[in-house]
């Protein structure tokens, strides 16, 4: 590529914050960098080019250095000029690679290399040469992924950056209307969920909307979930656990009433000394399980005595038959 | 449904003078031809490409298989399966079902015929099992439908003198088409068996696109009745949607009304389940679609499936419905466990073998 670049020195107030062409950092703070400027100077001068037509100059390297020399109150700083020539497309490319010789990229930042690189290349050229650079897979499905979180919200972003949403959440969320992914969003901020719960609630939102002809924003604001989120008592941990408990039985109508009937009926079933009845999994067939846990010869033989009671109930057919 | 013609054709190097590929170019003209040197290597390419760009339904690639042409189908252990094999002349389809598996089964998008039939059917002279009897029923509805690409390809007419070499084995061909004028007039010497999917009328309408409507199905049935050939029903996927009892009702009513239950060979009954990446890609493409909106478990293969007792609820109707209506046709559940064989039937193949017999055994009838 060979961008040839000339020491300089620059007024801070000539620095054009505005343009961002060339700016992929995302939810990171400058505060190590000012400490590290206090200390021992600016060590790498930041790389800038001047724009076109006008007395102000672009960053291309070296974002957060210029954030923290701002914040220090320097007047002018020392840069690297680039000389007259580049493209944008090549200036882009100079900043990303003096990005990824040296640290990760977090999703929001891939995502937005991407979507800038999409601006000046096709998107094989893309997949090809520069998202493994970026740290994703080579794929079609990947810069997908890239391009629509770029398009959310900037309170999203934060929290994906921060790793409060998971990648795969944030890009199924980027397929909403941007009212139901605020409001799901809303819903993340106001409980305590695992990456794959986030999944699952942004799952069974949308399939209950699917079938019910609603929007998403109606289920998070349904009555059952607002008393969920304003109850004073559970934390947060708990509160999530209600809403994907409330969550289910709307979205599995049938499967949690199925539940409900077993444990209903098998709490009335024998069940002391360490014997648990089973159902099978997913309801699936009609084989149920006894499990039994024992830590001494006598209370194996105590549940011996507790599964022959258990076949020996007449209740026990009417569980083995429900559903059938 | 209209005759499938492509916009474009792929044709592999390899493939270009063979009978079939020349004879598929032929009926399609005016039909851009790009010959390209791999098949693989395109595919791998199309896969790098966005899915809504190359699952178009309206590509055909014309190459050659280098597999197997001939393989059981992939049922399993866990499930009663009825040791159908199935033929594989091509795969991929012009129609575009909500719940086809083959929108999460194929890595192909393309539709596909292999050109090298004569490899296809020196697989089929050599298989042991075709030689010893083991395989008694062949199906190429499994990665296809049988007679939707039969205007291009004369595929029912080019396979038939081997069927017909061999008594006791037949083909059968399944198809949501009406495209059946092909078979009309071929010497089929009760070699081939007809089978239609079928649906509700609210299902056929709303996630069978491009597929025919049920009357049309019944009454293309009639026709190949009339040319002595027996024919089978297949209610697999079974959908539980508002309005599923009257609809599948109404589509048994109509079999008894029009078909004579000694031209059915068999019914096969079957509820939707799908591989779990199946949901997103045919929810992606299929936005109105709410099939996957059931209350769906994973079941013993890995497949989403049913709730049991949403299965038996649908299975038990549909089997009282067959033995009030259609007595003595012969219904089996493809790919389902006892519970649901005892609850409906009454009974229960002890072993897939034991399924398999009884399909046999109306091979020979």
């Amino acid at each position: 590529m060979g961008i040839s670049t000339t020491g300089s020195t620059i007024r801070l107030d000539a620095v054009d914050f505005q343009d961002t062409a060339f700016i992929v950092t995302f939810g990171r703070a400058c505060g190590g960098l000012v400490s590290s400027i206090q200390e021992a100077g600016l060590i790498n001068p930041p790389v800038l080019a001047a724009q076109p037509g006008k007395p102000t100059y672009r960053i291309v390297c070296g974002f957060l250095r210029v954030q923290a020399l701002r914040q220090l109150g320097f007047a002018e700083f020392p840069v690297r000029l680039i000389q007259p020539g580049p493209s944008d497309a090549e200036m882009l490319a100079l900043a990303l690679h003096d990005n990824t010789g040296h640290r990760a990229f977090n999703p929001v930042e891939q995502a937005g290399a991407a979507a800038r690189l999409l601006k000046y290349l096709p998107e094989a050229e893309i997949i090809a040469g520069w998202l493994s650079l970026l740290g994703l897979p080579p794929t079609m499905k990947a810069l997908d992924c890239c391009l629509r979180i770029e398009g959310i919200e900037h309170e999203l972003k934060q929290a994906l950056a921060a790793g409060a949403l998971s990648v795969h959440s944030a890009a199924e969320l980027a397929l909403l209307p941007p009212a139901d992914r605020l409001a799901l969003y809303g819903l993340f901020a106001a409980v305590h969920l695992s990456a794959s719960k986030q999944a699952e609630v942004i799952e069974s939102c949308c399939d209950i909307a699917r079938r019910d002809g609603a929007t998403i924003t109606r289920i998070v604001q349904s009555a059952e979930i607002q008393t969920i989120l304003s109850a004073p008592n559970p934390n947060l941990t708990q509160k999530g656990e209600q809403v994907r408990a409330w969550l289910r039985r709307c979205r599995f109508p049938r499967v949690t009433r199925r539940e409900e009937r077993f444990e209903a009926l098998a709490k009335k079933l024998p069940h002391a000394g360490g014997v648990r009845l089973l159902p099978p999994p997913s309801f699936e067939g009609g084989a149920y399980r006894v499990e039994i846990s024992f830590s001494r010869p006598e209370s194996l033989a105590g549940a011996a005595r507790t599964v022959q009671a258990l076949a020996d109930d007449s209740r026990l057919r009417e569980l083995l038959e429900d559903g059938q | 449904m209209t005759q499938f013609f492509p916009e474009h054709i792929y044709l592999e190097q390899e493939a270009a003078d063979l009978p079939l590929a020349r004879q598929v170019i032929e009926r399609c003209p005016g039909v851009p031809v790009e010959v390209v040197a791999s098949a693989k290597e395109l595919i791998a390419g199309l896969q790098q490409q966005r899915e809504d760009a190359v699952r178009g339904k309206n590509k055909l690639l014309l190459c050659c298989n280098r597999g197997r042409f001939l393989d059981a189908c992939p049922g399993t252990q866990i499930y009663r399966c009825c040791g159908y094999a199935v033929l594989t002349p091509g795969a991929g389809c012009p129609l575009d079902c909500t719940y086809c598996v083959l929108q999460a089964y194929l890595n192909n998008p393309l539709i596909t015929l292999y050109a090298n039939q004569q490899d296809m059917l020196g697989e089929l002279e050599a298989a042991p099992e075709l030689v010893s009897g083991a395989i008694r029923r062949i199906g190429t509805g499994e990665f296809m439908d049988s007679m939707a690409l039969e205007h291009l390809t004369d595929f029912a007419s080019f396979v038939l003198p081997f069927f017909r070499s061999r008594p006791g084995l037949i083909l059968e061909l399944k198809t949501k088409t009406v495209l059946v004028e092909p078979l009309l007039k071929l010497d089929h010497g009760g070699s081939y068996i007809i089978s239609w999917s079928l649906n509700t009328a609210a299902i056929v309408a709303a996630e069978e696109h491009g597929a025919t409507g049920l009357a049309e199905r019944i009454a293309a049935a009639k026709q190949v009745i009339a040319c002595g050939y027996r024919v089978a029903f297949h209610f697999d996927p079974m959908i539980y949607h508002d309005g599923w009892e009257q609809g599948y009702r109404a589509v048994v009513e109509m079999l008894a009304e029009n078909i004579p239950p000694e031209s059915i060979a068999w019914v096969s009954i079957g509820a939707l389940r799908f591989m779990p990446q199946l949901k997103g890609i045919a929810q992606r493409r299929f936005p109105g679609t709410r099939i996957y909106t059931g209350e769906f478990l994973p079941g013993f293969d890995g497949k989403m499936r049913y709730l049991q007792d949403i299965r038996l609820e649908m299975f038990k109707k549909m089997a009282g419905w067959f033995q009030d209506l259609l007595p003595g046709v012969f219904a089996y559940f493809c790919m389902e466990n006892e519970l649901s064989w005892n609850r409906s039937f009454g009974y229960f193949p002890p072993t897939n073998a034991a399924l398999k017999e009884l399909l046999d055994r109306r091979v020979k009838l």
